[in-house]
């Protein structure tokens, strides 16, 4: 059997096994688990933590749209203050 | 490379199909929450199985279109020369194509019925899941161990061995696909019905799979109808069904898929039968595992076998545990059952008619399962085989296909008991009125046998129903909506589907029992040699033999005949049969050649012919009504088709799939009766012998306007011929002679110059030394008269005429003299 042939066979059974075993892989890669146990993890903050918009945690709703940041601000400070007026 | 790529993706298929089976069970057996995970990746894993294999499939294909003869399969069943069309039917051409195609199409069903199961089904999906899992790890495993079509050459050969001459057929690409659509579509009610019976829910199972169940029974009946389409034009026997263990092997699931959707009828309107549409579910199984065991095993010789294997075996033992298990699982289930089964009011209630039409399949089934395992088990008891043949078949299957057309006849009158003696009673002059028009026309037609006519009566009266209930229903709908008839009877079979598409079947069904009283019941064969020129008369028809010829195309070589066909003296085509020699394998095929017609076809076969040439054999079948046939195949399938068809929300969908639909069936019908089986149009026939010469006039090269008309009282000799044809240019000096000698003997010659310059006659004619009138055939005027087929051809013509002598090819002046002096006298 030719090198070519057992590597398409090793590239396809690896795609097949993938495939297979995609219904058990929420059980270990649970995005809500994982935002809760990061949450969880987190130290009690008093002031409210100023956020960016590319943050991994939604915003609430009915909240205005962030800004597009095309570019890198050159405040960043106000970007935050504005989004912390906003909430 | 490509080999091993099929090799490995089969071997993976096997292990994800043993893990489908596995996944299945485990998600069956843990509580819910987990279980959930298992059967969705045994769903997943059941269609990455049909995605390996039908990728295995695609190598396979890849292989023969590229010429991978390295690979011991293509080297076989393929070779250079044959055309791509061949080279896709080549696929499934042996034994383990055939099985890696079955293995595709088995995992490619799985995989849609469990994804895409319907509300009923639903429950039901796990324990199907784990079945069909486990019969297509079974094929697999026995095209991976046993048959694989991806072994290895040691030595690689320069060419194949080519495709069997018998399977090069257009038709042979759609035949083994829409017979294995049956096969394999019959595990899915199979697995399905196991999976009622293990979880008890027997009640609404066939529901469940009623889509599938038609997909199998149609892919089936297009299996055997192209089948049979297939025998008919390459075997070359004159016959379209020959009770062949093979082609029975196709029939007897067939016949249990029927009654299985007739007892899934009563199922659904809560009517019981549910023992027996277990039975029949089983039965069909068991019944596809024995015709794949009967193909395979080598214990049945026919043209449509696969050579013998070590299969046989692994078969059998198929077929046990499959009877066993699912026979045992019934069993233990039988009190369930039995309290699920419902009364019957009468038989001649709906009910009651529907059982009677379950013991005839039944019946059948039993019959023809008897008849093709006659000669192995006679063997096996006796030490002789006793070989059931057409006629045995005929006589016991004959009365029983005659019951199922009269129930079929009784069928849209069946409501209860009695209702239908009710209905009887208020169609009865309409139902006698169709019996005794359909015999009265059959026995002007010249269908006079006595059981023939009874069989035409009961086709009268099922077509007289039949017919009146899409009758009826047009009717009541137009009185409610005032649409016009199409347009009311369109919409009819549109919003009931299932009914009259059922209905469609039937008729389909009539018109084929038409076709097959016509074929069985009034057989005509005859052998007949003549010579060429000559006319030999067979019943109304006269056949002329023209020319025999030969010609070298890609592997074979080819031989035919040109006959020309008059019918009662009437010129109506030229037919070519042929005879092809496979250079390779010394493998001779009959290409039949025919001329088809409403009443009868007529069927010729070249058989042999003398060594000059000069005279052929043929073998001259009169196939009475086969048309009809035909043509109630196709209403059969377009019945099963509209049935099928499903509801589909969008407009598009339905126009596409209509579109489609009607673009196959007139596919199948320009098939049949759209191409030119061997036929070839000349425009005209030449003048039999003892008809009126055709009157011409000719003028001729010294100036003279002569007409044949004028030449009344004299015997005439019309001699086509061109002087650019060597044959006539060597004849002319004896018809020089023969006409020296005869023309003070009340004889004229009359020289036609077919397709020639004026130049070139007169240098022949100087060169030769001809003095009788020669002119020119300007158009092929006379020619096309004459219905000349090539150059030289000579016709006498007598003082009163009429043609006497024809003569196709070089004349000798002894001959022509001879024929003269018999005129004369």
């Amino acid at each position: 059997m030719s090198l070519g042939a057992i590597f398409v066979g090793i590239a396809v059974a690896s795609i097949v096994a993938v495939y297979i075993a995609q219904p058990f892989r929420h059980t270990t890669t649970n995005p809500d688990a994982l935002i809760e146990a990061w949450i969880a993890k987190l130290p009690p903050a008093s002031p409210p933590t100023p956020t960016l918009p590319n943050s991994p945690t939604p915003p609430p709703p009915h909240s205005p749209p962030p800004p597009l940041l095309h570019f890198p601000s050159p405040t960043p400070k106000s970007i935050s203050a504005r989004n912390v007026g906003g909430e | 490379m490509v080999g091993n790529i099929g090799t490995l993706l089969t071997g993976l298929a096997l292990a994800v199909a043993l893990y489908a089976a596995y996944a299945a069970w485990r998600g069956i057996h843990l509580p819910a929450a987990q279980g959930r995970d298992w059967l969705q990746s045994a769903q997943r894993a059941t269609n990455a199985l049909a995605a390996l294999l039908g990728a295995a499939l695609l190598m396979l294909l890849l292989a023969f279109l590229t010429n991978h003869f390295e690979i011991s399969y293509v080297a076989q069943h393929s070779s250079t020369v044959i055309p791509i069309y061949l080279k896709i039917s080549a696929v499934w051409a042996g034994q383990e194509g055939s099985l890696l195609l079955w293995c595709f199409l088995q995992a490619l069903f799985a995989a849609l019925a469990t994804g895409r199961a319907s509300e009923h089904a639903r429950p039901l999906v796990p324990w199907a899941t784990f079945f069909l899992a486990l019969v297509t790890a079974f094929f697999v495993a026995v095209t991976l161990f046993l048959s694989s079509p991806f072994t290895l050459l040691a030595q690689v050969p320069l060419e194949g061995r080519g495709l069997n001459p018998l399977l090069r057929h257009p038709g042979m690409i759609f035949h083994p696909p829409a017979l294995y659509v049956g096969y394999v579509g019959l595990a899915i009610p199979f697995a399905f019905a196991l999976a009622a019976l293990v979880t008890r829910q027997i009640k609404e199972w066939t529901t469940a799979i009623r889509t599938w169940t038609l997909i199998a029974w149609l892919g089936l009946g297009l299996g055997l109808l192209l089948g049979m389409r297939w025998a008919y034009d390459v075997l070359g026997w004159g016959g379209y069904w020959g009770w062949d263990p093979v082609e029975n092997a196709g029939l007897l699931p067939w016949l249990t898929a029927t009654a299985l959707l007739h007892g899934a009828v009563m199922q659904e309107e809560k009517r019981g039968f549910h023992v027996w549409n277990m039975f029949l579910v089983i039965f069909s199984f068991a019944l596809v595992l024995f015709g794949t065991f009967a193909t395979r095993s080598g214990m049945i010789q026919s043209v449509h076998a696969y050579t013998a294997s070590n299969l046989g075996g692994y078969f059998l033992t198929a077929i046990a545990v499959t009877l066993v298990g699912s026979l045992g699982l019934l069993y233990a289930r039988r009190a369930a059952l039995k309290t699920a089964s419902a009364h019957m009011e009468s038989l001649l209630s709906r009910d009651g008619m529907f059982f009677v039409t379950l013991v005839l399949f039944l019946m059948l089934t039993v019959s023809v399962l008897i008849g093709s395992l006659l000669p192995t088990l006679t063997e096996a008891l006796s030490g002789q085989r006793f070989e059931a043949g057409p006629e045995w078949f005929d006589r016991v299957t004959g009365p029983q296909f005659a019951a199922l057309v009269f129930v079929i006849g009784l069928c849209p009158l069946l409501g209860r008991a009695a209702a239908t003696l009710k209905r009887l009673q208020q169609v009865r002059w309409i139902v006698i009125g169709g019996a005794v028009a359909v015999t009265v026309g059959a026995a002007l037609a010249g269908f006079t046998d006595a059981l023939s006519l009874i069989g035409f009566a009961l086709i009268g009266f099922a077509a007289t129903t039949t017919l009146a209930e899409f009758v009826e229903g047009v009717s009541t709908r137009r009185k409610r909506t005032g649409e016009a008839p199409l347009n009311a009877l369109w919409r009819l079979l549109r919003l009931q589907r299932r009914k009259y598409g059922g209905y469609l079947v039937h008729f389909g069904v009539i018109l084929m029992a038409l076709g097959i009283i016509g074929t069985r019941m009034y057989p005509f064969e005859t052998q007949t040699t003549v010579s060429a020129g000559q006319s030999t008369a067979v019943g109304k028809y006269t056949l002329l033999f023209e020319e025999l010829k030969r010609d070298f195309v890609d592997d074979y070589t080819t031989t035919w005949a040109t006959v020309s066909i008059y019918r009662n003296g009437v010129y109506l085509t030229a037919l070519q049969p042929r005879l092809n020699t496979y250079t390779g394998t010394d493998q001779t095929v009959t290409v039949p050649a025919l001329q088809p017609g409403l009443r009868e076809d007529l069927y010729l076969i070249l058989s042999g012919w003398s060594d000059d040439g000069a005279a052929v054999t043929f073998k001259v079948v009169i196939n009475a009504l086969v048309n009809f046939l035909w043509l109630g195949g196709l209403i059969f399938l377009a019945g099963g088709a509209l049935a099928l068809w499903p509801q589909m929300e969008h407009k598009t969908w339905n126009t596409v799939a209509l579109v489609v639909g009607l673009a196959l069936l007139v596919g199948a019908g320009w098939a049949m009766w759209g191409i030119p089986h061997g036929a070839v149009d000349y425009g005209s026939g030449r003048p039999l012998i003892g008809q009126a010469a055709p009157d011409f006039r000719l003028s001729t090269l010294d100036g003279q306007a002569i007409s044949l008309a004028s030449l009344r009282g004299q015997v005439a000799v019309v001699n086509f011929w061109a002087s650019w044809c060597p044959s006539c240019v060597d004849e002319m000096p004896d018809l020089q002679s023969v006409w020296t000698a005869y023309q003070g003997k009340g004889v004229t010659f009359l020289g036609v110059a077919y397709r020639d310059e004026e130049a070139a006659v007169r240098s022949a004619l100087a060169q030769y030394g001809t003095t009788y009138p020669v002119g020119l055939d300007t158009g092929d005027r006379i020619a096309k008269q004459y219905g000349i087929t090539g150059t030289p051809e000579t016709f006498v013509i007598a003082p009163d005429g009429r043609v006497v002598y024809i003569h196709i090819g070089p004349l000798t002046g002894e001959a022509l003299a001879a024929q003269l002096d018999a005129v004369l006298k």
